[in-house]
């Protein structure tokens, strides 16, 4: 009788005890796949919040301080930073995204601004931010302001305006209607609020393409140009086209992302060093978005998640040793009438071992359905909240302000399944070699002894 | 003709020699019965022969061949068969499962002729009587197509008229079988239906 019928009909006939090592298999299997996933979730959890954190750096302008006829004077200088200055600084480092802001005003026929403090005809005007992805701006990054309808200015936006629900309802306008900008300057001459600009007036025709709502109040009185209700964001060839920005070059701010907070100090002192840029009039502010304060919480998490994880494993496999231990050991008689049949040692082990690893591998299957309900009911409850927080670069090239979909965090690949399987698997392997060794190192009459 | 031939061979445990030297020759078509007290060592005598354990010295020579060189293993595979007191049966298989441990042939025909039938073939071993386990002990022997049969008290937990049946099926099988039976026993009146009665006292063991 060849040693796999042997194995079979003990696991036909001997129900209770397979059906024992079955469950116990299963249950430690099921443990450990789900811890495995707990542990990959929370590795994947830190790395996309880290991303989603991400740091950046501010390429700012400083400001200088005059005194005009006994008068302290604070003027915001102009950067000139070029296209040829952000490749050099792309090199530096694994910079996600680069948002150049050029800052301009403008008028329109077709729109009446929110007034404020003075307000008249020729200083009816709002301030333009014209930039490569709005999303990044300050204003919608802290919640300043909020993308109400329609979508976000991205790279790829041509002659795109996002205005604010005030504007859109005192002048009935929303998403996808055209309007015509005209450009401005705001001034002040003798304390008069007024429009400055000197040279031809320039005019574009452009889209709104989003409309925000503010979330933040300025209740301060202020210019009519200077009001969050009147600005107006748009796509850096708005500015461009009317003539109060010049092609490649950004005076306003640069703001590079960087992907993973880590990396902040590596580029900054390396763009210190461009000698291109002049240092007395530019300055860089960095930004990790809390992320240093969260960094060593967050190392904590995953270090007690892994001792966790390694303490679990340990008791487990010891577990599962002693069971099958004691469980050869009980075969004592059955390997004596076996070898005095003439039936050879290793035939014994073989039969042993091709028991437990077919029981094991049911086991497995078992433990992976498990696993996946068990991935299926608590994906939500632990994960939810946290992925919908998370945003995604996809998000931020497609223009939306959509959150992340379920990541399925606790969903491990194939490969990693099959690891856990394989060491487990392994570990049932040697504890029946281990426990039936000790039975089969006996002589065949030493073992017919014990019966 | 000997089968089995053991050559001055010597055994001890714990400083206690239990077989001095002894030789001896085991013939094919009898039944041998080895008797003596308690502890004498009859079993470790049987497990020599069997090639269970080996001796401290001297040799067991199977046709003339020492048992140890093609490996105890394969000595108790091919020519020894056992039948214990206990019978020692494996308890998740049929008593034709049983038999069909140590022989590709049917196991039926055998189990038959010993006086199981078809549907007591297919019980668990568990549920038979004593006389019919061992029944199933013996058929185990048969079936293994070995020329020696070592039995271990084999009708020690067996009552008289049982006892004497599978007397008389051991006979059989070496006056009709043409096998050597080799049977350790502490009964007197066993020992009478032997054909060669051996005794073993104080290591030694004597032709009674």
């Amino acid at each position: 009788m060849s040693f796999m019928k042997r194995a079979s009909l003990y696991i036909l006939r001997k129900k209770g005890k397979t059906f024992g090592i079955f469950l116990l298999i299963a249950v430690v299997s099921t443990f450990l796949v789900s811890c495995v996933s707990i542990l990959n979730a929370a590795d994947i959890l830190t790395a996309d919040i880290r991303k989603s954190i991400g740091a950046a750096f501010y390429l700012r302008a400083n400001s200088s301080v005059t005194t005009k006829k006994g008068e302290l004077s604070i003027e915001k200088n102009n950067i000139n930073i070029t296209d040829n200055d952000i490749a050099k600084i792309e090199k530096y480092g694994d910079i996600a995204y680069c948002n150049p802001i050029n800052y301009g005003y403008a008028k329109s026929e077709e729109i009446v601004f929110i007034p404020g403090k003075n307000d008249n005809l020729q200083n009816n005007m709002g301030q333009v931010t014209a930039l490569r992805y709005s999303a990044l701006h300050a204003d919608f990054a802290e919640k300043v302001i909020s993308l109400q309808q329609g979508e976000h200015i991205i790279k790829t936006s041509e002659k795109a305006i996002i205005v604010s629900s005030e504007i859109a309802e005192k002048n009935n306008l929303s998403v996808g209607d055209n309007v015509i900008l005209q450009s401005a300057e705001f001034g002040v001459e003798n304390s008069e609020y007024i429009d400055v600009w000197k040279k031809d007036k320039k005019t574009v025709e452009v889209s709104i393409v989003g409309i925000y709502e503010i979330l933040v109040e300025n209740t301060s009185a202020t210019a009519t140009a200077a009001k969050q209700e009147n600005r107006i964001y748009a796509s850096l060839d708005v500015l461009l086209s009317l003539g109060e920005s010049e092609a490649s070059v950004y005076t306003g701010e640069v703001d590079f992302y960087v992907a993973d907070p880590d990396e902040l100090s590596e580029i900054v002192p390396k763009v210190r060093q461009i000698a291109e840029i002049d240092w007395k009039t530019h300055f860089i502010r960095t930004n990790d978005f809390e992320y240093s304060k969260i960094s060593d919480r967050l190392k904590s998490l995953s270090n007690l998640i892994k001792v966790l994880f390694v303490c679990v494993s340990v008791v487990s496999a010891a577990i599962l040793t002693l069971i099958l231990t004691f469980g050869a050991r009980s075969r004592v008689q059955e390997s004596g009438i076996f070898l005095a049949v003439g039936i050879s040692k290793k035939e014994v082990l073989m039969q042993f071992l091709f028991e437990t690893l077919t029981v094991a591998l049911t086991a497995f299957v078992f433990s992976y359905i498990s696993y996946l309900a068990i991935q299926e009911g608590f994906t939500d409850r632990l994960f939810a909240d946290i992925s919908s927080k998370v945003i995604t670069n996809a998000a931020l090239e497609n223009g939306a302000d959509a959150s992340l979909k379920d990541q399925g965090y606790l969903s491990l690949g194939i490969g990693k399944i099959l690891t856990v399987y394989s060491v487990q698997f392994f570990v049932i392997a040697v504890s029946i070699l281990f426990s039936s060794r000790m039975i089969l190192r006996l002589k065949p009459k030493k073992i017919l002894q014990y019966i | 003709m000997s089968i089995i031939k053991v050559c001055d061979i010597k055994y001890s445990y714990n400083n206690k020699t239990v077989l001095k030297n002894i030789s001896m020759e085991f013939e094919v078509g009898k039944v041998y019965a080895v008797v003596g007290v308690s502890g004498c060592g009859k079993t470790t005598f049987l497990s020599l022969i069997g090639g269970l354990d080996s001796p401290l010295d001297g040799q067991v020579l199977f046709q003339g061949e020492d048992i140890e060189k093609k490996g105890l293993a394969w000595h108790r595979k091919n020519n020894v068969a056992f039948i214990f007191q206990n019978y020692n049966l494996i308890d998740y298989m049929t008593p034709a499962e049983n038999v069909a441990l140590t022989s590709k042939l049917p196991p039926l025909p055998m189990l038959e002729r010993l006086g199981l039938t078809k549907e007591e073939a297919k019980r668990n071993v568990l549920k038979l009587s004593g006389g019919q386990q061992q029944r199933v002990a013996i058929a185990r022997a048969l079936a293994s197509d070995a020329s020696v049969i070592l039995a271990d008290e084999p009708t020690g937990n067996l009552d008289e008229d049982t006892a004497n049946e599978i007397m008389g099926i051991l006979k059989e099988c070496a006056h009709q079988m043409k096998k050597c039976v080799i049977i350790v026993t502490h009964s007197n009146d066993l020992a009478a239906q032997a054909d060669v009665v051996l005794c073993l006292k104080k290591g030694e063991l004597q032709k009674r």
